[in-house]
């Protein structure tokens, strides 16, 4: 138990020196921008006044030698200090946060999608490899890895919105819907579908593969074998046998491509014009709020490294046989 | 090797595919109808004998548009390609071949880049800095080669206690020599699908950044032919569906081309 927490303690001691090198990245490109960082960031502005401007160099130290401006924008950062949006006049952070639930909504909602079909198609080429069914499920995984985010959206959009007219085009709710409680959320569901499968549809793809690949190489070892000559059914076998096996290597992936996912987001989001992260980053693209692009990416980054390290943690938990080594 | 490849109908396939659209784009100034650049009288019409990709929003002609888009894409996707592959060999061929600290150090960095999201890291300099193609290539590869690292290493970690290294050193080779001129022809079999693989991505990440609008504004790109249909697509079909298709079609190929390969040259990994 003790290797346990030296273990957990050293993994999560190591994300912060990535945490140091995502923010250098950011103050690197501040600095290393066209102009001085001020007008870069504010300059866009008629709102922002020369003196205001000469204040704000003042206050980011921007005199000073690189490395002491460095930390003093860590310590801005740590204070939860992500910068000011002149365009939309509100702190950034603020503006993200308020973003971060229509995102979590869709990115879980692609993701159960995504754990669920592209698992279930996965088990399926296992268990009927080299039948029919493996081949097209083959084919239709390599069809689902191969379609880029934003032309299948644009193609469901064409398809369900426009022509059958199932699925709204756009948005998280109707528009001037008052629908509270179960109808809410019903109205918020069926938004939710051509989202959810657009951003879902590359990893389904990813974890068909992955599991199909793993469930093989489980189904050919030996413990396998015994539960077969003990007569479990193939059911028994197959599912509470072999696929608990088989999703282990399966959970570090999914652990990597949740930080992956915001790329994913990001498109989709423009095309759904869904009210989360990913809209607001295009927004700020538009705008030229390079301030807010800044933060969006270091908050993403933190994300996903905050991400990986919890898939780490949770691997070990699951699989006993990790030997974790403290040294 | 051509004859293990042969037997993969679907790299076969791709193969195809890949030299026939590269065929296109390289004559694209000889086929395109016309300038995809010239406005045309006619804005949005539908495919027709004239036009047999219809008409943009501006009246331009989608077939030229697309043939263009696709040289670009091809361009920036192979460029790409290239720079994380031969970044990827130089930082896992000595992680691997020496071992010891530099490795720790090595693949340190590597991790370090692997879990930046480069999307949103291209998006921000793109955005920052103004984008042109050859800063597209060069930040795309430059964010993409720590996988290839990763794989080289591996490979080198291995090639490394074979025989034919130690021949090698007791020949008098040197630390360069071998690692490049013994080493890494033996582990080109893994890196070569890669190739292929990272070209389909960058062509996905270049027509990824164009749609959100921060691709270079002085090319046709076939993601920003995409991003301009958004508005049209309810009286447009075509604006929307051909541009794409093009990128669907070359990225299966590619995945094939990269699948078939792997099985070609990684016989022991074959699935059976």
């Amino acid at each position: 138990m003790r290797t346990l927490k030296v273990y957990v303690l050293k993994r999560v001691l190591q994300s912060i020196p990535l945490i140091l090198f995502v923010m250098a990245i950011n103050f690197l490109i501040i600095h290393a921008a066209p102009g001085d960082p001020i007008t870069y960031l504010y300059g866009a502005s008629a709102e922002v006044s020369a003196e205001q401007m000469d204040r704000l160099r003042e206050e980011l130290g921007l005199t000073r030698p690189l490395h002491v401006q460095y930390v003093l924008y860590l310590r801005q950062l740590l204070r939860g200090d992500l910068g000011f949006s002149v365009i939309n006049r509100r702190p950034v952070l603020d503006l993200i946060l308020e973003r971060i639930p229509p995102t979590l909504v869709l990115m879980s909602s692609a993701f159960v999608f995504s754990v669920i079909v592209g698992g279930l198609w996965g088990v399926i080429s296992a268990v009927k490899a080299r039948t029919q069914i493996d081949y097209w499920v083959t084919i239709a995984s390599l069809f689902g890895y191969s379609m880029p985010t934003f032309w299948l959206g644009l193609v469901l959009i064409m398809i369900f919105s426009l022509q059958l007219g199932w699925f709204p085009t756009m948005g998280m709710v109707t528009l001037g819907s008052t629908s509270t409680g179960w109808s809410g959320l019903a109205d918020v569901l069926r938004h939710l579908v051509l989202p959810t499968i657009t951003l879902g549809m590359f990893y389904l793809a990813i974890y068909a593969r992955l599991i199909r690949a793993s469930m093989l190489e489980v189904l050919g070892q030996e413990f396998i074998t015994t539960a077969w000559s003990k007569g479990l059914p193939a059911r028994t076998v197959h599912y509470k046998h072999a696929l608990k096996n088989a999703l282990l290597p399966v959970i570090t992936i999914a652990g990597l491509q949740i930080g992956f996912m915001f790329t994913g987001a990001v498109l989709t989001e423009t095309i759904f014009a869904w009210p989360g992260m990913g809209g607001l980053t295009y927004q700020a693209i538009l705008q030229r709020d390079y301030a807010l692009l800044m933060g969006l990416f270091l908050l993403v980054s933190v994300c996903v490294i905050l991400t990986n390290l919890a898939t780490d943690l949770l691997y070990t938990l699951v699989d006993p046989r990790i030997r974790y080594s403290a040294s | 090797m051509w004859a293990r490849y042969r037997e993969h109908q679907g790299g076969v396939a791709g193969l195809l595919v890949v030299v026939c659209l590269a065929v296109l784009a390289l004559l694209a100034p000889v086929l395109a109808p016309q300038d995809p650049l010239a406005l045309g009288d006619r804005a949005l019409s539908a495919p027709s004998a004239q036009h047999p990709m219809g008409t943009d929003q501006l009246g331009r002609d989608v077939l030229s548009a697309v043939l263009w888009g696709l040289r670009v894409s091809l361009v920036v996707g192979i460029g790409a390609a290239l720079i994380s592959v031969v970044l990827g060999i130089l930082i896992g061929a000595p992680a691997g071949y020496f071992r010891g600290r530099l490795d720790n150090m090595l693949m340190r960095a590597t991790d370090a880049f692997m879990v930046l999201p480069t999307f949103f890291l291209i998006l921000l300099v793109v955005s920052v800095f103004g984008a042109s193609i050859a800063k597209l290539i060069a930040l795309i590869g430059i964010t993409n080669w720590p996988p290839i690292a990763r794989l080289v290493r591996a490979e080198f970690l291995s090639l490394r206690e074979r025989e034919f290294t130690l021949a090698a050193r007791t020949m008098g080779a040197g630390h360069f020599m071998i690692m490049f001129r013994h080493l890494l022809p033996n582990a080109l079999p893994v890196v070569i699908p890669t190739l292929s693989l990272r070209t389909a991505g960058a062509i996905i990440t270049e027509a990824s950044l164009s749609f959100l609008g921060v691709g270079d504004p002085n090319v046709v790109s076939l993601g920003q032919m995409l991003m301009h249909s958004l508005q049209f697509m309810r009286m447009a079909w075509w604006t929307a569906t051909f541009p794409g298709l093009t990128i669907f079609i070359i990225v299966l190929a590619l995945n094939l081309i990269g699948d078939g390969l792997n099985d070609a040259l990684n016989p022991r990994t074959r699935k059976k």
